[in-house]
C-alpha cells in the first residue's frame, strides 16, 4: 500500500498527539524561544536560581528582597524556554521494504507522528531518507503550517538500495549546523553495522534515539526445507536447510545480535526501543514511545 | 528361505527411485530474505555441526531405503523353512493336448516339454506328482518318489484333444503337502499367474493349417460335405483338400485359406457311411489335416405312440427319419426302433431303450409329475446341451404342464418348474416334457421342428462324430458287454455301465467300432478344432513363481517384515521430527524492548 502524506496518519489520532512533547536528555540552545525549558538563564517565567551581581546586568533581574535582608546585589535567573532541532533520520534502504506492513510505512508513519508532536511544540523539526548515503533531506523547520511539509516529505520516501549508516552520517553531519535530537529509524540490518553512524552523532554532538523496527517474518522466518536465500538488499545468496536446528541457531543469531544493539546503546547512553511491525502503531506511539522516554 | 512371490522383487526398483528423488529434494529454490546477516551467523553455528547434521540427513535416507526394501520383501511373501520341516511337494503338469504333437521344437513339443519335466522331477526336493492336463486333467502319479514320476512321465502320451491348463493347475494347487506344494506346469500355452506356479513354455511357431470342422448336409444325390479349414499361420496357403473312403480318392478340392482365416468348402459325395478327410498340406502338426465325417447315415427309426397328434405327426414327416405309428409299446417294437415317442400315455414302466415322453412320464424314470402347473413361464433354458442347439424358446405360451419333481438329470428348460428334462441311465435315454403339443403353441414357432431333430437325433445316438478328448457314451441297450475296436485297430472289451457304454476320453482321433450281438456302431472322433491354433502363448509376466504356497513346515516372515518396516518408519518420522521447526514464539510483544531511560 503506497504511502501518501494524507494517509499517514488519520486527523483523530493527531488530536492524540497534541497532548504531547518531546523529551530530549540536552538542553540545546534554540534559536527562538520555544516551549521547552531550556538550561539558559534569561527571559523566561520561571525562577531557577541566584547569582552575585556583576557590572552590566540588568537592574530588572536584582532580587531588593534579598538586598534588603543581605545588602548584598543578586541576580535571579530565570529558565529560558527554547525549542529544539529534531532530525528524523529514516532508513530508506530496500530491506526496509519488506513485512506485512512493510517497515518502512511503519516507520514513516513513526516518524510523521513524532515530527508533528515536535512540530506542534513548536520544535524545528527536520527529516532525513538515507540508504548508503543522504537520499532526501527536509531541512528543519518550525512551526505547526510545516506538518504538511513534513507529511509530504515523508510520502515521497521510497526504498530501494543499500544501506550504510555511517556513510549517511557523515555526510549528514557535515552538512547541518542544527545539532538536536535524532531519532534514528531503521531494522539495523546494515552489513557494515550501525555503530560508527551512531558515535559518530553522538561526537558531533547530536542526540540519537533508536527506533529498531522489525518484521515479524524476520523474528519467526516462516521458512522451511532445503532453499537458497537470497539478500532482497544486496543480491548476495547463501543456501541453507531451513529445518529445525537451522531456526534455532537463526533464533540464537537474533538474539544475540538484538543483544548486542541493546549494550552499545546503554554502553553510549543511547536511548534505543525495538518494535515489530504487528504491534499497533497507536500503542507504540501513545503507549511505548513515552514509556521509553521520547515523548512525554 | 523362497519366496512365493518373487515377481514382486521388481519393486526393488522403488530404491533407486527413493534416491533420486532424494538428490532432487536437494534442489534448493530461492526464497529471498529482508537479510542475510542473522542467516550467515546461524549458518557459522550450523557448520559446527555439520558432520552431525550430514550423518542424520543419510541415516533418515538409508532409513527411508531399509523401509521400502522391507516392504517390497514382504511383498514377495518370502517363507522360512523350519528347522527339521517336511519337504515341498511339487506337481508337474504336462500338457497333453493335441498341439503339443507340433514339431517346430525338435522332436516335438511334447518330447521336449517331457524332457524338461524330467529335470524338474530331478531338481524337486521332496514328492513329486505326475498331472496331466488333457480334456479333463488327470492325476496320472499320486505323490511318490522321484523314480516312480520319471515312470509315469516316459509312459505320458500327447493325445488329440485339447488341454484345460487352468483346471490341470487348479487341481494342482489343490493338493495339499506338509510342506507345501509347488506347481511346475510344462505346455505350449500358459495359464493365468498363480503364487506357486511356474510355467515352462514350449514351442516357437504359429504356422498350422487344420481342418476345424466338417459337416455333412443329405442333398438329392448323396451328401454334401462342408469341410471347414482354419489357416493359423501369418501366410495364405493353398490347401488341397481330398476325400476318400477305404482308401479310394472321391473328390478333391483346392481351397485358398487367407492367414487366420477360417475357409470353408463344399465336396459332393455320393456314397454312403464314413469317409476321410484330409489336407493335402505338410505343417508342423499333421493330426488336424485330417478328419472323418459319416455321409448318407441312416435315418433312425421312430416308433409314435400315443394320443394321436396331427401336428406332431406331420412334423416328423418332414424331417428325416422313418416314423412307425403304433397303439401300444411291445418288446417287438421297441427292438425295431432306435426311438419311441410316447405321446400323453399313462406313465408305465420302460425297457431299455431311447424315449421322447410328451406330457407324460414313467414309473422307472428318476422323476415324479404329482400335480400340474397352469401358464408357467419360460425363463431359461440350457442353450449348449445338443437337444437345444440352436433353439430359442422366447415368447413360447404353455397353458398347462406337469409340475415335474426331478431327481437327478438335466434340466434344459426352466420356468417355475423343470419343463423339459434330459436322463441317462439303466439303458434308458430319455427327454421328458412338462407338456404336450396341444397345450402350448410351441408347434407355431420355428424352434419346435429344430427341437424335435434335436432331440431324436441325441436320443437315436445320430451324433456319432465326436470331439477327440471328451467322452463317448452310447445306449448299452440290452448288451452287457461289447467289443470297442479303437483307432489304431487294436481291440478291447467294454462292459456296460448303468445301462450305458462308456469311454471316458476318446483321446486319439479316428474311428471307434463298438460291437455287441449284431449291432455295429462307427463312431468317428476328430482332433480338436481348438488345437489347430499352435503358437505358443508365454507365461505372463510374474508368472516364474518357483516357491511352494504355504504350508505347514515354512514360516511366513511377510508380517514381520512389515512390522519392521513400519518400526523403521517411525523411527525415522521421529527423526525427522526432531529437525522440524519448534514452536513458534507468540507474536508480537515479546520482542518488543522496553529499555529502562538511563539516568
Amino acid at each position: 500500500m503506497s504511502v501518501t502524506a494524507s494517509t499517514l496518519l488519520d486527523p483523530a489520532f493527531l488530536r492524540r498527539l497534541d497532548t504531547l512533547t518531546l523529551r530530549s536528555r540536552r538542553v540545546y540552545r534554540g534559536m527562538l524561544r520555544g516551549e521547552r525549558r531550556s538550561r539558559t538563564m534569561g527571559r523566561g517565567v520561571e525562577f531557577a536560581d541566584y547569582r552575585p551581581y556583576q557590572v552590566g546586568d540588568d537592574f530588572r533581574y536584582v532580587d531588593w528582597n534579598i538586598y534588603s535582608r543581605l545588602d548584598r546585589l543578586f541576580i535571579k535567573l530565570f529558565s529560558e524556554e527554547e525549542d529544539i532541532n529534531v532530525h528524523l533520520f529514516v532508513d530508506a534502504s530496500h530491506s526496509m521494504d519488506w513485512g506485512e506492513p512493510s517497515k518502512l510505512a511503519y516507520a514513516l508513519r513513526l516518524a510523521a507522528a513524532i515530527g508533528y508532536v515536535g512540530l506542534h511544540a513548536l520544535d524545528r523539526v527536520g527529516a532525513v531518507a538515507f540508504g548508503d548515503r543522504v537520499r532526501a533531506t527536509l531541512a528543519p523547520h518550525r512551526g505547526r503550517g510545516q506538518t504538511l511539509r513534513l507529511f509530504e516529505f515523508l510520502a515521497g520516501i521510497r526504498a530501494g538500495g543499500p544501506s550504510d549508516l555511517r556513510a549517511a552520517m557523515r555526510e549528514y553531519v557535515f552538512r547541518t549546523r542544527r545539532r538536536g535530537l535524532l531519532i534514528l529509524i531503521s531494522d539495523l540490518w546494515m552489513p557494515g553495522g550501525y555503530e560508527d553512524g551512531l558515535t559518530l552523532a553522538q561526537y558531533h554532538r547530536f542526540e540519537p534515539f533508536v527506533l529498531h523496527i522489525v518484521s515479524e517474518d524476520e523474528v519467526t522466518p516462516p521458512l522451511a526445507g532445503d532453499a537458497r536465500l537470497v539478500d532482497v538488499e544486496t543480491g548476495e545468496a547463501t543456501e541453507m536447510t531451513v529445518d529445525g536446528y537451522a531456526l534455532e541457531a537463526y533464533a540464537r543469531a537474533r538474539d544475540a545480535y538484538f543483544a548486542g544493539i541493546e549494550r552499545f546503546c546503554l554502553q553510549h547512553q543511547i536511548d534505543y526501543l525495538r518494535t515489530a511491525t504487528s504491534i499497533p502503531f497507536e500503542d507504540l506511539v501513545l503507549r511505548y514511545l513515552r514509556m521509553g522516554g521520547l515523548l512525554a | 528361505m523362497s519366496v512365493a512371490a518373487p515377481a514382486a522383487l521388481w519393486g526393488l526398483l522403488v530404491l533407486p527411485v527413493i534416491v533420486l528423488l532424494y538428490m532432487l529434494r536437494a534442489r534448493r529454490q530461492d526464497l529471498p530474505v529482508s537479510t542475510l546477516l542473522l542467516w550467515q551467523r546461524a549458518r557459522r553455528e550450523l557448520a559446527a555441526h555439520r558432520p552431525v547434521r550430514r550423518f542424520e540427513r543419510s541415516l533418515l535416507l538409508l532409513l527411508q531405503l531399509l523401509a521400502a526394501a522391507l516392504l517390497v520383501l514382504a511383498l514377495a511373501r518370502p517363507q522360512i523353512r523350519l528347522p527339521g520341516g517336511p519337504e515341498a511337494g511339487t506337481v508337474v503338469v504336462v500338457d497333453v493336448s493335441a498341439s503339443m504333437q507340433a514339431t517346430d521344437v525338435a522332436p516335438s513339443r511334447f518330447e521336449t516339454a517331457i524332457r524338461q519335466a524330467h529335470a524338474a522331477v530331478d531338481a524337486a526336493p521332496g514328492p513329486v506328482m505326475i498331472v496331466a492336463a488333457a480334456a479333463a486333467p488327470r492325476v496320472m502319479a499320486p505323490f511318490d518318489d522321484a523314480a516312480s514320476a520319471h515312470r509315469t512321465l516316459d509312459a505320458l502320451h500327447p493325445t488329440d484333444g485339447p488341454a484345460r491348463i487352468d483346471q490341470a493347475v487348479t487341481l494342482a494347487l489343490g493338493q495339499r503337502r506338509p510342506g507345501g506344494v509347488r506347481v511346475e506346469v510344462f505346455t505350449d500355452r500358459a495359464g493365468a499367474s498363480v503364487p506357486g506356479v511356474s510355467y515352462h513354455v514350449v514351442g516357437r511357431s504359429g504356422a498350422n493349417v487344420g481342418i476345424a470342422s466338417v459337416a455333412v448336409e443329405p442333398v438329392a444325390r448323396g451328401s454334401l460335405l462342408v469341410v471347414q479349414v482354419h489357416n493359423a499361420g501369418p501366410r495364405a496357403e493353398r490347401i488341397p483338400v481330398v476325400v476318400s473312403r477305404n482308401g479310394r480318392r472321391l473328390v478333391a478340392r483346392t481351397v485358398v485359406a487367407g492367414a487366420g482365416a477360417v475357409t470353408s468348402v463344399t465336396l459332393p459325395v455320393s456314397v454312403s457311411g464314413v469317409v476321410h478327410v484330409a489336407l493335402e498340406h505338410a505343417d508342423m502338426l499333421a493330426v488336424d489335416n485330417t478328419a472323418y465325417a459319416v455321409a448318407g447315415a441312416q435315418a433312425p427309426r421312430v416308433v409314435l405312440a400315443g394320443a394321436a397328434d396331427r401336428v406332431l405327426a406331420e412334423a416328423l414327416a418332414a424331417i428325416p427319419v422313418h416314423v412307425t405309428p403304433a397303439q401300444r409299446v411291445t418288446p417287438e417294437t421297441l427292438a425295431a426302433a432306435d426311438v419311441v415317442i410316447l405321446n400323453r400315455t399313462a406313465p408305465a414302466e420302460l425297457p431299455p431303450g431311447n424315449y421322447l415322453l410328451l406330457g407324460t412320464t414313467a414309473l422307472n424314470l428318476p422323476v415324479q409329475a404329482p400335480d400340474r402347473v397352469r401358464g408357467p413361464q419360460v425363463l431359461r433354458w440350457a442353450a449348449r446341451h445338443p437337444v437345444m442347439r440352436y433353439v430359442r424358446l422366447d415368447d413360447i405360451t404353455i397353458g398347462e404342464a406337469l409340475r415335474l419333481v426331478l431327481r437327478g438329470g438335466e434340466v434344459l428348460v426352466e420356468g417355475e418348474t423343470p419343463l423339459l428334462w434330459a436322463y441317462e441311465g439303466e439303458g434308458v435315454r430319455a427327454v421328458v416334457s412338462a407338456f404336450a403339443l396341444d397345450q402350448s403353441d410351441l408347434a407355431l414357432h420355428p424352434a419346435f421342428p429344430i427341437l424335435l431333430q434335436n432331440a431324436l437325433a441325441w436320443l437315436a445316438g445320430a451324433e456319432r462324430v465326436y470331439p477327440a478328448g471328451g467322452p463317448i457314451i452310447l445306449p448299452a441297450r440290452e448288451a452287457a458287454e461289447a467289443e470297442v475296436q479303437w483307432p489304431d485297430g487294436s481291440l478291447g472289451r467294454l462292459a456296460s455301465s448303468g445301462g450305458r457304454f462308456v469311454i471316458p476320453a476318446a483321446d486319439r482321433a479316428g474311428l471307434y467300432v463298438l460291437r455287441s450281438g449284431s449291432r455295429e456302431d462307427v463312431l468317428v472322433v476328430n482332433p480338436s478344432a481348438e488345437e489347430i491354433v499352435v503358437a505358443p502363448v508365454a507365461a505372463p509376466a510374474g508368472a516364474a513363481a518357483a516357491g511352494p504356497l504355504t504350508a505347514r513346515g515354512t514360516s511366513d516372515v511377510w508380517r514381520a517384515l512389515i512390522f519392521a518396516a513400519l518400526a523403521i518408519l517411525a523411527v525415522e518420522w521421529w527423526l525427522w521430527a526432531r529437525g522440524l521447526p519448534r514452536k513458534r514464539p507468540r507474536r508480537g510483544d515479546a520482542y518488543l524492548l522496553r529499555p529502562e531511560r538511563p539516568a
